[in-house]
Formats: C-alpha cells, sequence, structure tokens
C-alpha cells in the first residue's frame, strides 16, 4: 500500500516544495532529524498552556529547561509556583522546592523507563525513538520548518496520550499533548540555545 | 484307562474346546474395539506425572484451587527474547511472531486492558486509594492537600489515566498506577518488554489452541518452534529464546516415552523370542510364546481403556516391561512338554492346579492397587492384570492345540535342567545354619541402613535445558510459583477478601524484607467493601481543599462535594469480560456454601519463609503446599503398601497351606528372601525405599512366589527347574531394560525388580524338595499321596469333570 502511494506521488511529480508524506515514513523522520542541531545540551524558556478537559481557566506555567543527551530533563517551573521535574532514566522525579511530592522508579514501576524515554526523546527531539511508540504522519516545509504528529501505537499508551504534535526548524519550537483524558497541553519554547557541556549547577541537579 | 474315564475326557476336551474358541471370539471383540479407538487414544497419552497421583481427599478446597490453577496454567506457552537493547528486542520479536504464525498458537492480549479496567472502576473511584495515600489521607492538612491537587493540575504530563477534574489528587491514578506491580512486563511499542540492569526481554504470551497433551499440537508446535528458533539463530543471532510452558515438558516425555517404549519393548521382544528359541528350538513353542503375548498386550490395552479414559505413557512404558512376566506361563507350559510320554489332556490336568495356584500371588498382589485411590498405579495394575490374564488363558487355552504332544530337549535345556543338581539344598546340617545366620545378620545389617525418601521431584524426570529456560522466564517475569499458595475461604465474597486483605497485611513486611517479591491475589484488584468504605470516609476530610480549588479552577460547588457511592462488589467485578484473565484466583462458591480464593506468591526462596508462611495459617487461610503434601502422600501410601505387602506374605501361606501343608514354608521363604535380600542390598547401596520400590517389590512377591509354588507343586522337576529358569532370565532381562529409561521413576522398578528376580531365581531351587523319582515319570504333580487332596483342587477339578481322576 505504501509502495503503491508512493508510486502515486512520484507519478504526479517530484517539484513540489511541500512533499506530503505516506504514514511511517522513515525518509520524513530523516529529513526532519538532518535539520535538528545535534548538540548536547538545549536549552531555554518554555510557556505551558493546560486546557483540562471540563475546566474553563487555562492554566499558564512558566519557567526553563535543560535537555542533556545523556541525562535528561530539568523542567523548572516558575510561576505560578515553583516547581520542578526531572526525568533521567529509570526516574522521574518531582520536587517543590526542597519537598519531594513524587518519585517514581522503574524498579517500582517499569513503565517509568518507556513514559522518560518518550519524554526524553521528546525533548531531545530523538525522533527515531518515538517512531517506535506512536505512528506519525508529517511534512517538511521549504523554508526548513516541520510538523510531525504522532499517534501511540499500543493500547498502554493509548490509554494515556491521544496524540502528540511537534513543530520546530533547527530545534524543536512547539509540542502539543492531547491527553486521552482530553486535557491539552501546549508548550511553547523560546530563547532556544545550543551548547556541547551542562553548568556546574546544571550537573549538580541531575546528580 | 477304561470307558467312562475316556467319556469324561470327551467331555473335558469339548468344553475345552468350547472355551477356547471364545477366548478367540473375545480377542477378536478386543481387536475391533481397539482398533475403532486407537486414533481417539493416541492423542490422549498422558505425560503428566502428577495426574498419576491420589487426590488429596482430606483437603478439596484445596485440590480444586490447584486444578483450576493446573487448568489455567496448562494451555500457556511464554516465549522469551533476550537481547542488548530494546531494539534488537524488538526486532527479534516480530521476526518469532511472523514465523510462529501459522503454528497452533493464539497470541494472548499483552495485558490486562487498562482502559477496560478504569473504566469498570471509574464510578467506584472514591473507594479505591493505596495504602500510601490512605497514610497522607490521614496526616495532611488543607494547604498540603490544595497544593497536591494545584500541582497536579500543572504538571505537564501528569501520568494519571483520568483528567483532573475526576481525580484532583491523583488518588485514583496512584492505585491504576500499583496493579502495575502486577507484572515487570510493560508494553514498548507493539511488544511487551521486561528491562533489566543489563538486558531486555521481550515477552510473547500465546494460548495453545488444543491441549497440551495433544500429540498432534505437540508435533506442530515442535516443528514451528526448531524452524523459528533456527532462523531466528541465523538471523538475529545475539538474541537468546527462551520458552516456558506445560507443552514443551509435555512434548519432550511423550517423545522420550515413545522411544523408551519402542526400545524396551524391542529389546524384550527379541530376548525373549531369542531366549525361547535357545532353550526350547520350536517354532510352534515361540508361536505360542508370541501369541500369548499378543493376546496379553491387547487385553491389557483394551480394558485399560475402558475403565481410563487416558492412558499414561508410565503405563505403556511399565506394561511393555510386562512381557518378561506374561511370558512365564507360556515358558512353566512349554517346559513340561520336553521329553513328556504323557497323553496332552492328563498332562492338561496336571498342569491345571499349579497353573491355576500361580495367578493367585499376582492376583492378591495387584487386586490390593487396584483397590487404592491412586490413579497412576491402579492404571498400570489394571494394565497388568488384565495382560497377565490375558497372557494367562491363551496358554491354558490354546496350548493343547498348538503344541505338539512331546517336544524333544535341546542341549541347552539340558544343561539348564542338569544345574539343579548341582545346586545347593538345605537340608538343616549345621553348616548350613551357621550360613543361615550369616545371611539373616547381613539381610538384618542391611535392612537397618536403609533410609525413606518420599520427596516428589526424585522420580520427576524434567529435561535440564527445558528447566533452566522455564527458570529464566519464572523469574524475569517474576511468575509465581503454582505449587504453593494461600487458600483464603469466608462465607461470603466479602469475607474472603477481607480475610485475603488481612492476609496481604502479613506478607508486606515480607517483601519489604526482600524474602519475597510480590503476590497474585483478587483483593489487589478489587479491594474488599470494608475496604472502599474506608477509603470514601477518609476523602471526607478533602471537603475544605476541593472548595478552595473549585474557587480556583472556576468550578461550581458542586464539584466539590463527594457524595457516597455504592461500593464495588465481587458479583459486578467478576461479570467483567476484562477480568476473565484474573478470575482463576477466584474459586467462588464451593458445594458447601462457602467462598474461597487463592493467594500466589512470588519469588518464594527459602525454607524458612515457607514455615513462616505455615504460621499465618488460621481459620480462614490455609497455606498448602503440593509439593510437600504430594510428598507426604507418597510417604503414607509407601507405608500403606508396605503393609499391604507384610499382609500378603502373612496370609497367603494360609491360602496355600492348604494345598501344601507342610511344605508351605518352601514355597514362600524364598520369595521373602529374595524381598528382604532386595532390601539389604538397597541399603548398603544406599538407594532409598520409595513408594514405587515397593510396589515392585509387591511385583517380586507375585513371581517369587510363582516360581517356589510351581516347583514345589511339581516335586522339583527339572522341567519345572528350567521353566523357571527362563522366566527369570526373561524378567531379569526386560526389567533391566527399563533400568535404561531416563525416567527416575521407571529406573527405580527397573532396577528394583532385576535384584528381586533374580534374588528369587537363586533361593528358589534352594529350597527345592529331596526328588524323589527321576523327572520324566512326573505323573503327579501336586499330590502323591492318597487322602493329601486339597479342597481347592478337587473343585477345581469338578469344574472340569473329572471328579474320578484323582480315584476319590
Amino acid at each position: 500500500m505504501k509502495q503503491m502511494l508512493t508510486l502515486f506521488l512520484l507519478s504526479l511529480g517530484l517539484g513540489f516544495s511541500v512533499s506530503a508524506q505516506a504514514a511511517d515514513d522513515p525518509a520524513l523522520l530523516r529529513a526532519v532529524q538532518s535539520q535538528l542541531a545535534d548538540d548536547t545540551v538545549v536549552r531555554g524558556d518554555f510557556t505551558q498552556t493546560r486546557q483540562l478537559a471540563g475546566i474553563k481557566k487555562p492554566l499558564i506555567a512558566k519557567g526553563t529547561f535543560v535537555v542533556e543527551k545523556t541525562r535528561g530533563v530539568l523542567w523548572r517551573t516558575q510561576t505560578p509556583f515553583p516547581q520542578t521535574m526531572r526525568v533521567t532514566q529509570g526516574e522521574i522525579l518531582q520536587r517543590d522546592g526542597e519537598r519531594v511530592l513524587m518519585v517514581l522508579r522503574a524498579d517500582q514501576e517499569p513503565a517509568v523507563n518507556a513514559i522518560s524515554r518518550v519524554l526524553f526523546s521528546l525533548f531531545a527531539g530523538d525522533l527515531s525513538t518515538l517512531a517506535d511508540f506512536f505512528d506519525y504522519t508529517g511534512k517538511v516545509n521549504k523554508g526548513k520548518d516541520w510538523q510531525l504528529t504522532f499517534k501511540p501505537r499500543n493500547d498502554g499508551l493509548k490509554a494515556v496520550i491521544a496524540s502528540l504534535s511537534l513543530e520546530g526548524d533547527n530545534v524543536v519550537r512547539q509540542v502539543t499533548l492531547t491527553s486521552a483524558a482530553g486535557d491539552v497541553t501546549r508548550i511553547a519554547f523560546s530563547h532556544v540555545t545550543t551548547a556541547a557541556a551542562l553548568t556546574a549547577d546544571e550537573r549538580a541537579q541531575f546528580e | 484307562m477304561n470307558a467312562p474315564n475316556s467319556n469324561n475326557e470327551t467331555t473335558l476336551e469339548r468344553r475345552h474346546r468350547a472355551l477356547a474358541w471364545g477366548w478367540l471370539g473375545i480377542l477378536a471383540l478386543l481387536t475391533i474395539a481397539l482398533l475403532i479407538h486407537i486414533l481417539p487414544w493416541r492423542g490422549q497419552i498422558d505425560t503428566d506425572l502428577l495426574t498419576l497421583l491420589p487426590v488429596d481427599e482430606r483437603n478439596p478446597q484445596a485440590e480444586a484451587a490447584l486444578k483450576t490453577l493446573t487448568q489455567h496454567g496448562e494451555r500457556e506457552l511464554v516465549l522469551l527474547l533476550e537481547a542488548k537493547d530494546t531494539a534488537t528486542a524488538q526486532r527479534a520479536a516480530r521476526f518469532v511472531r511472523e514465523n510462529l504464525h501459522d503454528a497452533p498458537l493464539t497470541p494472548q492480549a499483552p495485558q490486562a486492558q487498562i482502559e477496560a479496567l478504569r473504566d469498570l472502576y471509574f464510578p467506584y473511584r472514591a473507594g479505591f486509594v493505596t495504602d500510601q495515600d490512605m497514610r497522607w489521607l490521614a496526616e495532611a492538612d488543607q494547604a498540603a492537600q490544595v497544593q497536591r491537587a494545584l500541582a497536579l493540575a500543572y504538571q505537564p504530563f501528569a501520568g494519571g489515566t483520568l483528567n483532573w477534574r475526576d481525580d484532583p489528587f491523583g488518588f485514583f491514578g496512584n492505585w491504576m498506577l500499583q496493579l502495575g506491580a502486577a507484572s515487570p512486563a510493560r508494553p514498548y511499542g507493539d511488544t511487551l518488554m521486561v528491562q533489566t540492569a543489563d538486558h531486555v526481554d521481550a515477552v510473547l504470551l500465546y494460548q495453545l489452541t488444543e491441549s497440551a497433551f495433544s500429540s498432534d499440537l505437540q508435533t506442530c508446535l515442535d516443528a514451528a518452534l526448531s524452524a523459528a528458533q533456527n532462523v531466528l539463530a541465523k538471523q538475529i543471532p545475539d538474541v537468546q529464546m527462551q520458552r516456558a510452558g506445560v507443552v514443551l515438558h509435555a512434548t519432550a516425555a511423550a517423545k522420550q516415552a515413545r522411544f523408551e517404549m519402542s526400545l524396551i519393548g524391542s529389546g524384550s521382544l527379541l530376548c525373549c523370542v531369542l531366549l525361547a528359541w535357545f532353550v526350547f528350538r520350536n517354532i510352534k513353542a515361540l508361536r505360542l510364546i508370541l501369541l500369548s503375548l499378543a493376546a496379553g498386550a491387547l487385553t491389557a490395552l483394551s480394558l485399560t481403556w475402558l475403565m481410563f479414559d487416558r492412558l499414561h505413557a508410565l503405563t505403556l512404558v511399565f506394561g511393555v516391561s510386562l512381557i518378561g512376566v506374561a511370558v512365564d506361563y507360556g515358558v512353566l507350559v512349554i517346559a513340561q512338554h520336553l521329553n513328556d510320554a504323557q497323553s496332552r489332556w492328563s498332562r492338561f490336568r496336571r498342569l491345571l492346579p499349579p497353573l491355576s495356584l500361580v495367578l493367585i500371588a499376582p492376583a492378591l498382589a495387584y487386586l490390593g492397587l487396584l483397590l487404592m485411590p491412586f490413579p497412576g498405579l491402579r492404571q498400570m495394575a489394571c494394565f497388568a492384570v488384565s495382560g497377565i490374564i490375558g497372557a494367562w488363558l491363551t496358554i491354558m487355552l490354546w496350548h493343547p492345540y498348538l503344541l505338539p504332544t512331546t517336544l524333544p530337549t535341546t542341549p541347552l535345556a539340558e544343561r539348564l535342567m542338569q544345574m539343579l543338581q548341582h545346586w545347593p539344598r538345605w537340608r538343616a546340617t549345621s553348616a548350613q545354619w551357621v550360613v543361615a545366620v550369616i545371611v539373616a545378620v547381613v539381610i538384618g545389617a542391611g535392612v537397618s541402613q536403609l533410609k525413606t525418601n518420599d520427596d516428589i521431584r526424585s522420580l520427576i524426570n524434567i529435561d535440564p535445558q527445558l528447566l533452566r529456560e522455564q527458570i529464566a522466564v519464572t523469574k524475569a517475569l517474576e511468575l509465581p510459583s503454582p505449587a504453593q499458595l494461600f487458600l483464603i475461604t469466608g462465607a461470603t465474597a466479602e469475607d474472603v477478601l477481607q480475610h485475603e486483605e488481612a492476609l496481604l497485611k502479613k506478607l508486606a513486611p515480607l517483601i519489604a524484607d526482600g524474602k519475597l517479591n510480590g503476590y497474585d491475589a483478587i483483593s489487589r484488584w478489587l479491594p474488599s467493601q470494608q475496604r472502599q468504605q474506608q477509603a470514601q470516609e477518609a476523602q471526607q476530610t478533602l471537603t475544605g481543599a476541593r472548595k478552595a480549588l473549585a474557587k480556583e479552577m472556576e468550578l461550581s460547588d458542586d464539584w466539590s462535594i463527594v457524595s457516597p457511592h455504592a461500593p464495588l462488589t465481587a458479583d459486578e467485578w467478576l461479570a467483567q469480560p476484562v477480568t476473565a484473565s484474573l478470575r482463576y484466583l477466584w474459586q467462588g462458591r464451593s458445594a458447601d456454601d462457602r467462598y474461597s480464593s487463592i493467594v500466589l506468591l512470588k519469588g518464594l526462596r527459602d525454607a524458612d519463609t515457607v514455615r513462616q508462611l505455615a504460621t499465618f495459617n488460621d481459620a480462614h487461610t490455609q497455606w498448602v503446599d503440593k509439593t510437600a503434601e504430594v510428598s507426604s502422600l507418597m510417604g503414607r501410601y509407601r507405608a500403606l503398601l508396605s503393609f499391604v505387602l507384610i499382609a500378603a506374605y502373612a496370609l497367603t501361606p494360609l491360602v496355600l497351606l492348604a494345598f501344601f501343608r507342610r511344605r508351605t514354608w518352601r514355597v514362600v521363604l524364598p520369595s521373602l528372601l529374595a524381598t528382604l535380600g532386595t532390601l539389604a542390598i538397597m541399603g548398603y547401596a544406599g538407594l532409598p525405599l520409595q513408594l514405587l520400590n515397593v510396589l515392585t517389590l509387591l511385583l517380586v512377591f507375585g513371581m517369587g512366589i510363582d516360581y517356589g509354588l510351581f516347583l514345589v507343586s511339581q516335586k522339583s522337576d527339572a522341567r519345572a527347574f528350567l521353566a523357571i529358569c527362563v522366566a527369570a532370565a526373561l524378567t531379569l532381562l526386560s526389567f533391566g531394560l527399563l533400568a535404561v529409561s531416563n525416567t527416575p521413576a521407571l529406573r527405580t522398578i527397573g532396577v528394583t525388580t532385576a535384584l528381586g528376580i533374580g534374588l528369587a531365581w537363586l533361593f528358589t531351587p534352594v529350597f527345592r524338595e529331596q526328588t524323589e523319582t527321576p523327572s520324566a515319570n512326573a505323573g503327579i504333580g501336586l499330590t502323591t499321596k492318597r487322602g493329601y487332596q486339597p479342597d481347592f483342587t478337587r473343585f477345581l477339578f469338578r469344574r472340569c469333570c473329572l471328579n474320578n481322576c484323582y480315584n476319590i
């Protein structure tokens, strides 16, 4: 089926600036991946808007984030209240200042591995790992910006996530997560910079 | 011979002929019955050793629980693909799935569907709070409560399965999360995976389309699995496949049983034919022996089939070795034809009493077995009794027509018969008494060293490779032990759940200490109503926090009030399709109107923990250890069977006394000495006494008595001695072949029988009588003096219309 579609598209001509892609086309992922900066550390600010199902008031939070390819994600909310979430391989930790609000460990809950991998690859822009869990569609525009939509492949993930959309150019600019329960979370990234290594303070937070 | 005599003989011959034809008719009918049923039977050869074991009549509920568990597990097949990384594991999983597409397997749903469970619990969610959150509720003030809810509302990737509005504090989400402790496997992409520190296992779960004991399925699956494994090894060589499932053991056992059956069967048959040929050198004699064997096999197979719906592989292997026993009667009769000038009917009359008596001992022994509630032993006994009787009838009814009147002796037969003269004979001299005392001391010392071993595991033969794989799978998936469990009972379903919860509280410290990894219990999925109500009450303290949250989130005041909800009941829970895969934990209502459930344990390792668990027993909680129970059952039956053996040795002389009077000890003593000697040798060799040894000694008892009986009744005729030599040699050969079996149970039987029969053969001639007349003139066997006529013989002879035969 996929081959037929490709053949059909080929017969239409190759010269279009926007090429529609068939589902799960590895070429699409490669195209996007090649555009993404391949630095070890990505940091920036975020604005997160949550629209919870059944609640009119949008919940807006702001803060900063750091992604280090091998260690994980630091998600530091500053408003409306300070809170830190740290996603590392095998652990998801949520802190309110010094108080631990929630900790999920893979040795207690093996699903943490899968969840942290999804979050990891989401922020690190590791698209091929995402493709292990999700079916995807998307397009790459000539101006080098791109859009991808992921839909979970297995029932376990479907129970949590309805869909996941990513937009970006050489970095991910916006993530939209629609939960299975109907909550929509839109995260816009700004002041995104890349670097080769973490600062000492950041490294300490990963310890 | 005078006229009335020959008239009577004609009557005997006529009746005998009618019986012989009748037997042929019966055999024909049995053949037809067997042919009709041979096809369904092929698929019903059982290899599960546990089905041979008795049902524990003392604990029917535990038995029922174990049965449910066995049925639940019988059709499962688990494949584990061990790889270094997730991608490789996933590739291997897809690959194997495709390769097994046509195998007789149904892929199983990889997990209880989260969504369906969530939908089931949703209306009752106020009652579903984890222990940890219950503790938090008892402590948290309103500020902490509000903070917890807000943190969840703002958390970008809340793990909960409900939206915030329905579960603002995440209690239900946490409760759903702890269901995950039921299994370490998690879906990763489209595959179930178990992650460990250094590798990843992809898990493939299958359900067999047919019974694990169906031979068609076994063949199909075996081929498909080997093919998939070979291709996998070529395509993705760094992936290890581990397999677990009853069907794998069943296949291996069936293969082995088939191999051993043909090996032991053809070996025994070949030995019989060769030995019979070398001793008798007569094609007609050989034909009679083979016919009696065929008739014995036919009777045994068809009658066992009539009585039992499944035939066990062990019965077949054991049965095949009975060739050596069944052939005895033919040998006894044929040997009496050597150089014998009598007419065939007068010889028949002479042989009838001793050959009727030789059936008594085995019949007594096996009747005892048939009466026992031990399915395996009953099946073997049924097989043995019907086979032996079939062979015996064939010999008794057909030999007058199938054998020539006289057989010439052969050089080998002559030499064997001459051996008797040189055989030591008990004369009660003082030197012999010294030897007797020494033998008694040696035997006594050996018997006193005898140890017993009733551990069922020492009888089961499990393919070591399969066992390793099974252990690896059990460990990786944290599967519970299927043979050790808690049985929880109660007057109502709610009682059972409450008792379960009480038990799980006691187990918690053991899990915290690492003595246990976890458990499978229904109350993990369904809290008792009492527990659900407690959780609802605990949440009443949240009203203030909910009001504050309603204001903050611009929700209506109605939201802040949670009205009480009726708890989820066991009936409702059980009625849901999504809980079907967990129902094996719920035993439900039994005949005595009580409810029960089982709690399975994971990672149970040491005996100390087992002892500790046994102390958790109370009126509603019962620790069931099947392995220990089976072993104690084996011990009880070993004791019982020993008693049967002792009773047999005590009662048989009483019966024989009527026929042999003062010579009875000559019949019984060789067999008794052989039994004690076998026990002594086992004691010296360190072989433990098991249930199966005692069973075998029962066989030795029967055959040993037969040897003595035949030799004594034939007045120490050299031909009787020859017959005993040949019979013993055949038994030794066919049971000796059992010693090559891979199944420890059969090896035990083989070794004990070989020892016992060997000794019986050595001892029997020692206690022979002084030969009075040359062997060729052995006109009268059982009685020599007038007035010495036993009642039983008289009765037998009357039935054969031979009233005047013994000058009464």
